[in-house]
């Protein structure tokens, strides 16, 4: 449920610390200084408890499937128990190298997260073999120069051919850097204005719609 | 072949397999193993952020000197019960609020440090032409130059994409699909490393088959 107060007020606070912020970079006063310093170390163990009502929310979800014993609980049931048991190793043995919450690290979570990604290996090769087809002029220049990078970069080949290799960071060097700079910059720009829009209260969408 | 004594290695090795089996189809041991790093995820993520970053910043202050030179950390707690208002129908208010200051912060801290680091520093990396050494690296800074003006002028939609304008866009076109390609072919290859790593992983470490 949200007032009228309610719904108007987080607009002046947004308007307020916005620009605050922004002066802070163009003035370095010692007394704005002072406060935005002040400010970021408020904000420092908050980012932490927001990161935990993200975990909550996880929990819950997974808590009321195994309530309501819905389809997969069992599978619910196994996030819950091994989140619990993480927690507990790391908050009883602590964080550090050598304990039960490292190894566990080590054996369990990067060997899973690890075979995960390179499960997209397969599934890569298979999209790029059905989605690489030479139809248009970009098309094919994508298809040359993924294969010019990829064999370019293989060491076996850079034994082979050296200008393949030598092509290859060409490509990566100063291509690849154009377009990746055009992107940073136009994303940049439309990043920037949309945040303009929100801190000067024009675009209203990102806290919700006043009831 | 000199299996592994270490029963963490075992249990890695399963794991992994586990995960392959998605290559099949989707089943049970794939699904136990998804939830299985979800749930370690979780309980990692909070152990990590309550040891290196709650505890330290906001719980440890507080205790030590909660009403002297720490008294400032008393608004982080309140501001973490705002958000923890999210899930109170009738506190939404403090909610958006907290949520209102987050974005502020976020955004005045966002604004200044974009403009300077991906805008004027990247226009300035492409304007700064080095025309002097070897003439790969000549022809590479004009590829550059060229390069991301056209990759720019490609997205700019204010004016019709017909002659010298059209032209430049679709050599940014070019320039664009260039980089798509070498940026598919490192997500390819890295994937590609991942996957080698954890055969060798069950090769080496578990089964002993290899050096």
């Amino acid at each position: 449920m949200v007032t009228k107060i309610g719904y108007r007020l987080p607009f002046v606070l947004m308007l307020v610390f916005g620009v605050l912020f922004v002066v802070q970079y163009f003035v370095p006063h010692p007394a704005i200084k002072s406060t935005t310093d002040g400010i970021q170390q408020i904000k420092q163990p908050v980012s932490a408890f927001i990161i935990f009502i993200g975990l909550v929310g996880l929990l819950v979800m997974h808590a009321r499937r195994v309530k309501n014993r819905e389809r997969r609980w069992g599978y619910s049931l196994v996030t819950l128990t091994s989140a619990a048991a993480m927690a507990v190793v790391g908050m009883v043995w602590g964080v550090d190298q050598g304990t039960v919450y490292a190894d566990w690290f080590t054996y369990l979570l990067s060997p899973i997260e690890a075979t995960m990604f390179s499960l997209l290996a397969f599934f890569v090769a298979s999209a790029a073999f059905r989605a690489f087809r030479a139809r248009t002029a970009g098309a094919t220049i994508l298809l040359v120069s993924a294969f010019i990078v990829m064999f370019g970069m293989i060491p076996f080949f850079e034994e082979l051919f050296p200008p393949l290799s030598k092509l290859a960071s060409f490509i990566v060097s100063y291509p690849n850097t154009a377009a990746k700079r055009a992107i940073l910059i136009g994303t940049s720009l439309g990043a920037m204005s949309v945040a303009i829009k929100t801190i000067f209260g024009i675009d209203r969408t990102i806290l919700g719609r006043e009831q | 072949m000199n299996l592994a004594s270490d029963p963490y290695v075992w249990v890695a090795a399963i794991l992994t397999l586990c995960v392959f089996s998605f290559l099949y189809k989707d089943n049970p041991f794939f699904c136990f193993a998804e939830h299985l790093v979800v749930g370690l995820a979780a309980g990692y993520t909070f152990c990590t952020y309550w040891q290196t970053i709650f505890l330290p910043e906001l719980i440890t202050p507080l205790w030590q000197d909660g009403m002297g030179s720490h008294a400032h950390l008393w608004i982080s707690v309140v501001i973490c019960f705002m958000w923890a208002c999210k899930y109170i129908d009738r506190a939404q208010d403090l909610f958006r609020c907290a949520l209102a200051f987050w974005i502020a912060v976020d955004l005045g801290l966002f604004l200044p440090t974009t403009m300077s680091a991906r805008v004027l520093e990247q226009i300035a990396g492409t304007v700064n032409l080095r025309l002097q050494g070897d003439w790969t690296v000549i022809l590479g800074n004009l590829v550059l130059f060229v390069g991301t003006i056209a990759s720019l002028t490609y997205f700019y939609f204010s004016k019709a994409h017909k002659g010298v304008v059209g032209a430049a866009a679709r050599v940014g076109s070019w320039t664009i699909m260039v980089g798509f390609g070498a940026t598919f072919s490192y997500v390819v290859l890295s994937r590609i490393y991942l996957l080698i790593g954890r055969v060798h992983f069950l090769m080496r470490d578990w089964l002993g088959i290899v050096e």
